[in-house]
């Protein structure tokens, strides 16, 4: 129940936006937080100083050192407005068990901020990195990963509560986003960074971190984390798929057909057959033509049934790879089958239940992909056509 | 010493300065009858009117038989008193004598065949008519009085209403005078069954109100409560509709009105079509209507003049309104200070940024602002039509931006005091708005005090409010709750007006049913018509 005792006026509270964690020197975790200065945030106020300050402090426990902060940092901190927790590699191998229980537990957080695991640098460094368009580094990265979710699916966009449901979980084993950055943090740090047009420094996207349970145990490329969001209902991306694949020899010059995919669902599928786990995949999803580089009339309805079909294969081999590759460099379940064989078949689950990731590690794989191909764009022959005829003649 | 003993005296002398009913009446309680003997009778008129300076008497002769009109000349027209009266009389000066003047309805078909009249017969009614602008005239002889309506003193003219504003539909509004607004009601409701019942109030200012109604679809007993608490109105005046409402309402201390007024003849003929009593008072432009429910003063006479999909889009507006006006600031306060995860995180920050720097609590800045507005507004409704730039002007400088620009108050709390504000004047009926406004400030200080819970709280504890209120029986939160099903189609949404064919089944009318049904109006058949044009 609120009251009196907790009102705490706008301008006697510090928002933080970002928090990043790195093991200690010499107590167990260094913690960085970063705070809003707000006045830089306002229409008429700002004056070009830092949009935000950090602070970082060691100790053994997250709790106990987001209330100690004030040993360097003035006003009162607010977390409910953390959107990103970095988590840095060192310390995701670790476990984080250790810190989740208090984020979680305290009630201090929304649980919708999103965890990323940072790599090449401290977890502290990523929060500093200035940027012109969004001032706050952690609301740059936000918005960042949101849109690129959004947009073509390099990365699993993982907020707490996906988080820890994935660990309690037997049948599927968390996943985070991983960021990495390219330049010189020193120069990033300086709201000089903002006035340069390519900016001294730079935090990206660099695919996805694989756990066992808390602890991460690999990382997957950004391609590869695409492979995985298809299992993931990916919403929107786009293919370059080689349209002269099968009859061409590699010194002919190379054709790409650019596809977007508009919409996708899929069913996870688990079963065991013969005391052999068959993992299956379909994929169902709507494209569009958004360019050509090939010489086919896509006016023709055959045309559009190869391309459907090229799109197809080319999923299908992007998920099968990275499904192989998980199965057999890592052996954990991160794709959630053995929750779908839990509603599937309860009592084979209860069997297997606690040696999952191995049976899923030796699991035949089954990938289907149903791709209907829209439209072409807003036109049907290309230019290209044109010209070649114009060159025939 | 004799003036301090009146102080004391003053409580148990309950009819001081009243019409003594020793003057009117005998010891039997009888209204005094009036005396063959013109000078006696003269004589006891001027002893009850005091020797008042308006008083007049004119003695007349007619033939040799002796009289006297009187009248108080400040309530009739006295050019009309000299064409009507007077000439006349002059001239019956002149008659030769005959018997048949002694009889005063000779006198009366002789001399003013065309002036409406009245006889008295006792004290009492004469003085009552001389009060309402009779003159009276009294022979010798004669054991009953004259009393001739010469026509009253200037009324003003019908305008436009002031207050309840619309842009299409009639623009005639009450007036201050009982007859003229009677008679616009009667233009828009030309129907026998129309009645109009006259009481009289006030003890001392004896002042004519009369209820209306539609005999056949009123129901009675709705309307004999009415009466009865009408005549148990126990007041020294009653000067304004603002009177008969404290006096009649089903509950004093609330702030929700719970009487319905107009100054608009088309609104008060709707609402009586409806089943429901108009009050209308002498001296008063607004006309009460009971009983009235809490969705009545959601709705405008001009929501029925536009089309059905606008009014059902401008209702929702005005209880979206009602609910800013009374909510907006306070949620200000519980946000900002007590639940900041509730809002964006960007929305936060640029709060933040504007309360940089300003030294007063939320609630105290807000608490600030609301009142300024409030002592603005006040002033803006009593002060001279003259100075109303000025106050505009100071008003929205002083509050909009030297306040802001003093870092005194943020920007947007501004913001949220003008929004809250202007929504507070979207009700069709003023005084609707003074329940939102008061609570609105209890509002912000439980909001203050315990966050969205406080709101909460008292939002609840005033709907429990609402829904043990009730209006001359009727509860005030029909047909919401209870959930009347067919009287939705005019609460939230209107429907087209061929639809709309029941009249509130929660008045209990004798005629629940105001049309029968009918086909919607639509084009007349497509081959007919084709075939004309083929032609």
């Amino acid at each position: 129940m609120t009251g009196c005792w907790d009102r705490e006026e706008l301008d006697d509270i510090s928002v933080v936006t970002g928090m990043a964690v790195d093991p200690g020197e010499e107590k167990k975790y260094r913690m960085t937080v970063e705070a809003i200065n707000s006045a830089e945030f306002g229409r008429q106020s700002a004056q070009g100083d830092a949009p935000v300050l950090t602070y970082t402090l060691e100790g053994d426990s997250l709790s106990e050192l987001s209330h100690k902060m004030n040993v360097g940092l003035t006003r009162k901190l607010v977390f409910s407005h953390t959107r990103v927790l970095y988590i840095s590699e060192e310390v995701a191998k670790g476990g984080v068990f250790g810190f989740l229980d208090f984020l979680e537990r305290s009630g201090q957080f929304r649980n919708d901020f999103s965890i990323v695991i940072t790599s090449g640098y401290p977890a502290s460094e990523f929060t500093k990195i200035t940027y012109p368009v969004e001032k706050s580094p952690s609301l740059k990265l936000s918005t960042q990963i949101n849109a690129l979710t959004e947009e073509w699916g390099g990365n699993p966009d993982v907020q707490l509560y996906d988080f820890i449901t994935s660990i309690i979980s037997k049948g599927i084993n968390p996943v985070a986003g991983m960021i990495s950055m390219r330049g010189d943090p020193e120069k990033g740090q300086t709201v000089e960074n903002n006035k340069d047009l390519s900016p001294d420094a730079l935090v990206y996207a660099d695919g996805m971190a694989v756990f066992k349970n808390d602890k991460m145990v690999g990382r997957l490329s950004l391609e590869e984390t695409r492979g995985y969001l298809w299992t993931k209902d990916l919403r929107h991306t786009s293919l370059s798929i080689k349209c002269n694949s099968e009859t061409a020899d590699s010194s002919e010059e190379e054709f790409f057909l650019d596809a977007r995919i508009i919409r996708s669902k899929v069913k996870l599928g688990a079963k065991y057959q013969n005391d052999r786990p068959k993992i299956n995949v379909k994929i169902n999803g709507e494209a569009k033509i958004q360019g050509t580089q090939c010489p086919n009339d896509l006016t023709k309805i055959n045309v559009f049934a190869e391309h459907e079909k090229l799109i197809e294969k080319f999923i299908k081999d992007e998920i099968t790879q990275l499904i192989i590759k998980v199965q057999k460099e890592y052996g954990v379940d991160i794709f959630g089958f053995g929750e779908s064989l839990n509603r599937q078949d309860h009592k084979k689950y209860k069997e297997v239940e606690n040696k999952w990731d191995k049976e899923f590690a030796k699991a035949e794989l089954d990938v289907k992909v149903d791709i209907q191909l829209l439209r072409a764009g807003i036109k049907n022959k290309s230019f290209n056509a044109d010209i070649e005829e114009r060159n025939q003649e | 010493m004799s003036s301090f003993s009146s102080l004391f005296t003053r409580r148990k002398n309950k009819n001081r300065g009243r019409i003594s009913q020793k003057e009117i009446y005998d010891k039997e309680g009888i209204p005094k009858h009036f005396d063959l003997n013109l000078e006696k009778n003269l004589k006891s008129m001027q002893e009850l009117f005091n020797q008042t300076s308006d008083y007049e008497e004119i003695e007349i002769k007619i033939g040799d038989l002796k009289g006297c009109v009187c009248y108080l000349g400040t309530t009739l027209n006295k050019s009309e008193l000299n064409t009507h009266v007077l000439e006349p009389l002059r001239a019956a000066f002149k008659q030769p004598k005959t018997e048949s003047h002694k009889d005063i309805d000779y006198v009366r078909e002789a001399f003013f065949p065309a002036v409406s009249y009245k006889y008295g017969e006792t004290l009492h009614q004469l003085v009552w008519q001389m009060l309402n602008g009779y003159a009276i005239i009294m022979l010798d002889q004669h054991n009953r009085a004259l009393a001739l309506n010469i026509g009253g003193t200037d009324k003003r003219s019908i305008e436009e209403p002031s207050t309840q504003t619309i842009i299409r539909g009639p623009k005639e509004g009450f007036v201050e005078d009982i007859n003229t607004n009677i008679g616009l009601i009667r233009k828009k409701i030309k129907n026998p069954r129309l009645v109009f019942e006259e009481f009289n109030v006030g003890i001392d200012s004896n002042t004519q109100l009369k209820i209306g109604y539609m005999k056949g679809i009123v129901n009675e007993d709705i309307l004999s409560e009415v009466r009865q608490r009408i005549s148990k109105i126990n007041a020294s005046g009653i000067l304004d509709t603002g009177n008969v409402e404290e006096f009649i309402s089903d509950e004093t201390f609330t702030f929700f009105p719970l009487v319905f007024n107009s100054e608009r003849p088309d609104s008060i003929s709707g609402n009586i079509l409806e089943g429901k009593i108009a009050i209308l008072l002498d001296g008063s432009p607004f006309v009460l209507i009971v009983p009235s429910v809490f969705t009545d003063f959601f709705q405008s006479t001009e929501d029925y003049y536009q089309p059905f999909f606008m009014t059902s889009f401008i209702r929702i507006i005005r209880y979206m309104s009602f609910m800013i006006t009374l909510t907006f600031p306070s949620l200000y306060v519980a946000i900002t200070t007590y639940h900041h995860e509730l809002m964006p995180t960007p929305l936060l920050i640029n709060l933040q940024s504007q309360r940089e720097g300003v030294p007063f609590p939320a609630v105290i800045e807000i608490l600030m602002m609301e009142l300024t507005f409030e002592v603005l507004r006040e002033a803006g409704v009593r002060m001279p039509r003259a100075v109303g730039q000025t106050l505009s002007i100071v008003g929205a400088l002083v509050i909009g931006q030297a306040a802001v620009e003093a870092g005194l108050v943020s920007n947007v709390l501004v913001v949220v005091v003008a929004f809250s504000a202007i929504a507070s004047f979207v009700s069709p009926i003023y005084n609707f708005s003074i329940a939102a406004r008061l609570i609105r400030f209890i509002l912000i200080i439980m909001a203050a005090s315990l966050g969205l819970y406080g709101i909460l709280l008292l939002l609840i504890i005033m709907v429990i409010h609402l829904v043990s209120l009730r209006s001359f029986g009727i509860p005030y939160l029909t047909p919401v709750a209870p959930f009347k099903m067919k009287d939705q189609s005019d609460i939230f949404i209107r429907v087209p007006i061929w639809g709309d064919r029941y009249r509130p089944t929660y008045l209990m009318t004798k005629a629940p049913v105001k049309t029968k049904k009918s086909p919607p109006p639509s084009a007349p058949k497509q081959d007919s018509g084709g075939k004309k044009e083929n032609e």
